[in-house]
């Protein structure tokens, strides 16, 4: 456990520098947004508060290729290779992090936003009915920020893949890793299919939905399939361990 | 006579363009400081990666400690890569602690002696290090562990002959044959020589002569480096 823990913080101690920056970024964002709700139509602000969310997922895709690439770069892979350890455990030291960075983030960007309008949000909760409260946010809320996990740690972990499959080629590494990249999210939509209904006796999740019309607000329940969910993340465990395991036994260095 | 501490049978590995290894045998005896000789290229690094588990062989069987499962056993084996394979953004003090963290065997104690002996201060920080000393680093890192082989890729490669003569120096005295082997592939026979136990003479792939270091001499009536100088004829 000592080992492990040594390898995620010298993980850390790497991803210190893009940690401070993208913190001072989104801080300067929002505190830029903040400056202009008075200015601009209400909800802008707002609205334009979660833009950098689009952009972590960018950053989960140069954190996973460069996960590996710069331990080629700077030759020390070849001290990953010699540790006694296990390929799983040195791949985690590199995903704990990365995540962790994605989820911290993502959590920090989010809370910032909705603490700064909250005035906003009270307004939008007081017109629309009652029913439409707590319960609907909060279900609406856990589902979409789930997929944007989960959506994270996939281009993270197919990222790696590529880079990985890519580094068993002397030339055209990053053509290599593109096509590898994009090949896979088309394989993984299809063996996902297929899992799909192999997983159909899973409990479905009940969710609110409001539908607003000329004779005012009704409310039904949709129900949304926990198959995908539960096949995506078997899925993507499954490639965190061939990663792993490409690393630690196939790869030459 | 020593066992045999690493057997290699028919051993053959290709790269793009180029046969590395072209099925070789040898066996390495357990307590002995072999040298592995050679030109460029010759498929000195690419035996010792594959030793060391650092890259897969196409075909033949190499058993370390009499055991051929090679992940399992790196615990046994301390291996010194020809480059600077250390995180520079370090400093030596943070490199030891991530050694002492990485392998049971490690002794932080026999780190500090050694740092002291050779001269480099724990508060330095590893991207300011010369050449010759990130040589004695990476020594002191592998010296300070208690495995039962040493496999050092060019240790003396680039390296100032006064910091030559302190690595080598290092590396005799913390031999301990009873309970270690070291494999050593090297260009500087001239210092080398008089260490080693055990030598392989490889070229292109192949091994060209192996034997003990004194049997050598005493058959040959030659020095091993005017012998180098005949086999590479």
């Amino acid at each position: 456990m000592r080992s492990l823990i040594s390898l995620i913080k010298n993980e850390f101690k790497q991803l210190n520098i893009l940690i401070i920056v993208s913190t001072l970024i989104i801080a300067v964002w929002e505190w830029f947004l903040i400056t202009r709700t008075e200015h601009w139509p209400p909800g802008l602000s707002f609205g334009l508060g979660f833009i950098p969310l689009f952009f972590l997922p960018l950053i989960m895709i140069f954190l996973a290729y460069n996960s590996y690439r710069s331990e080629w770069g700077n030759n020390t892979i070849y001290l990953l290779k010699i540790l006694p350890r296990k390929g799983y455990e040195i791949n985690l030291a590199k995903f704990i992090p990365a995540f962790s960075y994605y989820l911290f983030l993502s959590l920090l960007l989010i809370a910032a936003n909705l603490y700064f309008n909250q005035e906003l949000i009270a307004r939008i909760l007081t017109e629309i009915p009652d029913m439409t409260g707590r319960q609907f946010s909060r279900q609406f809320f856990i589902l979409s920020y789930s997929a944007y996990l989960i959506t994270g740690i996939q281009l993270y972990l197919i990222t790696q893949f590529s880079y990985i499959i890519a580094s068993f080629y002397n030339r055209f590494r990053l053509l290599i890793s593109i096509i590898v990249f994009i090949l896979s999210h088309y394989l993984i939509l299809r063996v996902g299919g297929f899992f799909n209904y192999l997983f159909n006796w899973l409990p479905d999740f009940p969710v609110t939905v409001f539908m607003e019309s000329p004779a005012g607000v009704t409310e039904s329940t949709i129900y949304i399939g926990s198959a995908p969910f539960v096949v995506i993340m078997l899925i993507m465990t499954g490639l965190f361990f061939l990663n792993s395991r490409l690393i630690a036994s196939d790869v030459d260095v | 006579m020593n066992e045999n501490i690493i057997e290699v049978s028919n051993l053959k590995k290709k790269f793009p363009g180029v046969q590395a290894l072209k099925g070789i045998n040898l066996n390495i005896p357990e307590g002995m400081i072999t040298g592995i000789v050679g030109p460029n290229g010759s498929g000195k690094s690419t035996l010792l990666k594959i030793i060391s588990g650092l890259i897969i062989k196409d075909e033949g069987q190499v058993n370390i400690n009499r055991k051929n499962k090679q992940r399992h056993l790196m615990q046994d084996i301390a291996f010194l890569p020809e480059i600077n394979h250390l995180y520079r953004w370090m400093r030596i003090s943070e490199m030891v602690k991530f050694h002492e963290d990485q392998f049971s065997d490690f002794s932080t104690k026999k780190a500090e002696e050694l740092l002291d002996f050779m001269n480099l201060k724990l508060e330095q920080k590893i991207d300011n290090l010369s050449k010759g000393m990130v040589a004695r680093l990476k020594l002191i890192l592998v010296l300070s562990r208690s495995t039962k082989i040493l496999i050092l890729d060019e240790p003396l490669a680039g390296i100032d002959p006064a910091s030559r003569e302190r690595i080598l120096e290092s590396l005799i005295g913390e031999f301990d044959s009873a309970n270690q082997s070291i494999i050593l592939a090297t260009h500087e026979i001239i210092e080398a020589e008089r260490f080693l136990d055990h030598v392989i003479f490889m070229e292109a792939g192949e091994i060209l002569l192996d034997g003990n270091a004194d049997d050598l001499r005493a058959e040959k009536g030659k020095s091993i480096r005017e012998l180098i100088g005949e086999v590479f004829e």
